[in-house]
């Protein structure tokens, strides 16, 4: 009970106030640019192993996997290049996207978690320079639209152990978050002041997730999960001024042992945001569409008794994503991603990282290349 | 810990804390990158509601602004200002060498503290007057006063240098010059003169009332009667002073006037839409006062309108708000529309809890310079208006 306490103190005294994971130009609409919720394991991986990793928040049954009290946190660090028919730009923005704290009951063949994850990031500043034309005559303005903040998804979440082969979960989320947004004009003319508008976009919805992970044979292990996270309303400054559905996410995995060093898997994940897209276009958004995201990658350990000690993780990943700048458009990433990490005290810290080649893009008009490198630490006291 | 542990520990270490900076900037472009579009600047007009401008007069009186106004045909040729100063009685005898004596008057200097002056009209001086002791300073006229004012009466000139921008300005009056400066007994010790001024045109300067750093000055440089005995000065301050002046415009009611002496001002109500009184974001705004006719003042000594906000409308006696002032400097002659930036002041009626829609106009300094105006109002057919421009609230929840 003292370890649970002190990993919960731990774990509270590291975790920031806002979560948001790495931004992007393509988080500008809709909800923003979707979160991962997945450990900087399951990173190095491109997601491939985040269906059987219990430090990631993608299925509620992979919690069976934490063999002791844990808790994990990770920062990221995203740096982006980013080209639109407006021009080029070079962007970095460090983040928390993922945070957990869990462990199994004694005596009990049931696992526990609680974690704090990115469900969307809207984090951005835009900036307009233009003349417009006042008492006749031309002025100089630049203009500024921001927006920091996102949608933060917080889990409860239990995995039973059925024999030796199943594991079966299920998690209740809460779906809060805000955006603190603002924006600016200023004129070069100084008889006008400058103007500065700020709100805060708040959100608050609830869903559910069921898991479960079947062990077949010695080497093949599959997971599949589904989520429902109902519809989230957005207030203005404490004023309702929307619902917005969101998505149901079906996905499924498996990984095979190929030797007892060597493991590789799969993910994908099926999420049907398009439900959202009537409320966006009602609200003036540019509406949304379903997205597919799949992931494949290995994990290589040295020593299979130490498997967080120095592993060699690669994985690819492609994914949709949901809010396309201009309607009728889509939007998609591709990125390749390696991962590492050093063990100490008999496994009981960990410290792991990840780096990720992104490329994301809607047409021709709108690139985006980034690396995104992300670090982790557990705790498992 | 092994060597290479420490270059990997260090390295995340690095990239940890080297990255953590934020450069989220990027150029915006629309539609794609602008959620919720562009900001929009809404440009409008707001007429004074009518009837509800007016003029009121009465607020500072002449010499309150520790000023005395003295011209000769400005700021319109049938503009003149004669200043009267009455000083304290000076002393029969003074104390010298551990008694009272008399003394005879060596020498006399007279001195005007310039405040301000056209500095374009050249060879500027002040006539100094004798007034008689029966003139009843509770009873002046300009008439009565230029009646005084004769080759008889004259005492001296006080000439200013052209380069004299400000401060005192003196004669010294010697010998057979201090003769028409003796004081009888039916003055009772008390000088009193009159000042007028006069320079190459019409002109008027503006000059210090008693109550002011640079009042009149009346010195006395004396020798006491007494058997071993050196010079010594006499100063005598202004009990009274003020001045009288030829023209006494008076407001028109259907005109708004501020300044003048006693001082006038204007209160303009104007009806806040609610969309701006609500949310909008008011990033200029601007008072248009249309002069009735050019504007009155002395040239190169401009006047400033000021323009504050009430508190509270209360009529003529309403409290104006302390916090913020627009003001605009009026060059005498003016005839186009004065414009005042009040963008500070219409902010203050944003909101719940925000002031009157009113505005007051008055003079500064008040009752302490030339410069008057008279705008339009809404009754003359040209109605104080505001033009706004300000910004609507941002649609945010446009994802």
């Amino acid at each position: 009970m003292r370890r649970i306490a002190l990993t919960l103190l731990l774990a509270g005294a590291i975790v920031p106030q806002a979560l948001p994971a790495q931004s992007s130009q393509f988080g500008v609409r809709g909800l923003g640019l979707p979160g991962r919720e997945q450990s900087v394991r399951a990173l190095g991986t491109g997601g491939a192993f985040a269906s059987f990793d219990g430090e990631s928040s993608v299925s509620p049954a992979s919690l069976a996997f934490l063999g002791r009290i844990t808790a994990t946190f990770t920062i990221l660090n995203d740096y982006r290049s980013t080209a639109t028919p407006a021009g080029e730009a070079s962007i970095r923005d460090p983040r928390f996207p993922q945070f957990l704290v869990g462990g199994p009951i004694r005596r009990f063949p049931l696992t526990l978690g609680l974690s704090y994850s990115n469900y969307t990031t809207r984090d951005y500043s835009l900036a307009f320079p233009a003349t417009i034309t006042l008492r006749g005559q031309p002025v100089a303005v630049n203009d500024t639209i921001e927006s920091r903040g996102g949608i933060n998804d917080f889990r409860l979440a239990a995995a039973y152990r059925l024999g030796q082969r199943w594991v079966v979960g299920a998690g209740a989320h809460i779906i809060t978050g805000s955006n603190r947004v603002e924006v600016r004009r200023t004129f070069a003319d100084t008889n006008y002041v400058a103007s500065r508008q700020r709100a805060e976009l708040s959100y608050a919805g609830f869903g559910m997730s069921v898991g479960v992970i079947g062990q077949f044979g010695e080497v093949l292990m599959v997971s599949a999960m589904a989520r429902t996270d109902g519809r989230v309303s957005l207030d203005r400054d404490s004023t309702e001024v929307g619902k917005v559905d969101l998505p149901i996410t079906v996905g499924g995995a498996a990984r095979l042992r190929i030797t007892p060093k060597l493991h590789v898997a799969g993910q994908a994940l099926y999420r049907n945001w398009s439900t959202a897209n009537d409320d966006l276009v009602a609200l003036g958004g540019t509406g949304a569409a379903n997205t597919l995201e799949a992931s494949g990658g290995f994990e290589f350990t040295p020593d299979p008794r130490r498997p967080y000690k120095r592993p060699i993780r690669l994985g690819v990943r492609y994914a949709e994503l949901p809010f396309p700048l201009t309607a009728g458009e889509s939007a998609s990433e591709y990125g390749v991603s390696l991962g590492s990490g050093l063990s100490f005290a008999a496994e009981r810290a960990v410290i792991g990282v990840s780096v990720e080649r992104a490329w994301r893009d809607q047409g021709a008009a709108y690139k985006e290349t980034a690396w995104i490198v992300t670090a982790g630490v557990t705790v498992r006291p | 810990m092994s060597r290479r542990r420490r270059w990997l520990g260090g390295g995340i270490a690095f990239v940890t804390l080297a990255g953590c900076q934020e450069r989220l900037t990027q150029p915006g472009e629309c539609p794609a990158l602008c959620p919720g579009g562009t900001p929009e600047v809404i440009e409008e007009i707001l007429d004074a509601i009518p009837q509800f401008d007016s003029t009121f007069t009465g607020y500072a009186e002449r010499g309150s602004a520790q000023v005395l106004l003295v011209s000769g045909g400005t700021p319109a040729p049938a503009d003149t200002n004669i200043a009267v100063v009455v000083f304290q009685p000076r002393p029969a005898e003074i104390q010298f060498a551990g008694a009272a004596r008399t003394y005879v008057v060596d020498s006399i200097r007279l001195g005007v503290g310039l405040i301000a002056r056209d500095t374009a009209v050249k060879n500027l001086r002040f006539e100094v007057y004798r007034l008689p002791p029966t003139l009843d300073t509770t009873a002046l006229t300009y008439d009565g006063v230029r009646a005084e004012l004769s080759v008889a009466s004259f005492l001296t000139n006080i000439a200013v240098p052209d380069s004299a921008l400000r401060g005192p300005q003196s004669v010294m009056l010697r010998a057979a010059e201090i003769a028409p400066l003796v004081l009888g007994p039916a003055d009772g010790g008390r000088l009193r003169i009159a000042i007028s001024v006069v320079g190459d045109s019409p002109t008027g300067t503006r000059i210090g009332q008693r109550n002011s750093v640079v009042p009149t000055s009346f010195e006395s440089f004396v020798t006491p009667d007494a058997p071993t005995t050196q010079p010594t000065e006499i100063e005598v301050v202004p009990e009274f002073d003020t001045y009288v002046s030829r023209v006494a415009p008076v407001p028109t009611p259907d005109l708004l006037t501020v300044g003048g002496v006693p001082s006038s001002r204007s209160l303009i109500r104007f009806a806040l839409p609610r969309r701006l009184r609500d949310s909008a974001s008011v990033v200029r705004a601007t008072l248009e006062l249309v002069p009735s006719e050019p504007i009155r003042g002395l040239p190169n000594d401009a006047g400033t309108l000021e323009v504050r906000t009430l508190t509270s409308d209360l009529g003529a006696k309403s409290p104006v708000s302390p916090l913020v002032l627009s003001s605009r400097v009026l060059p005498a002659n003016a005839t186009t529309t004065v414009e005042v930036e009040i963008g500070q002041l219409v902010r203050l009626w944003q909101g719940p809890n925000g002031l009157p829609s009113t505005l007051e106009l008055q003079m500064s300094p008040e009752a302490g310079t030339f410069t008057e105006a008279v705008f339009g109002s809404s009754r003359s057919g040209t109605t104080p208006r505001i033009r706004f421009e300000y910004l609507r609230a941002f649609p945010f929840e446009r994802p």
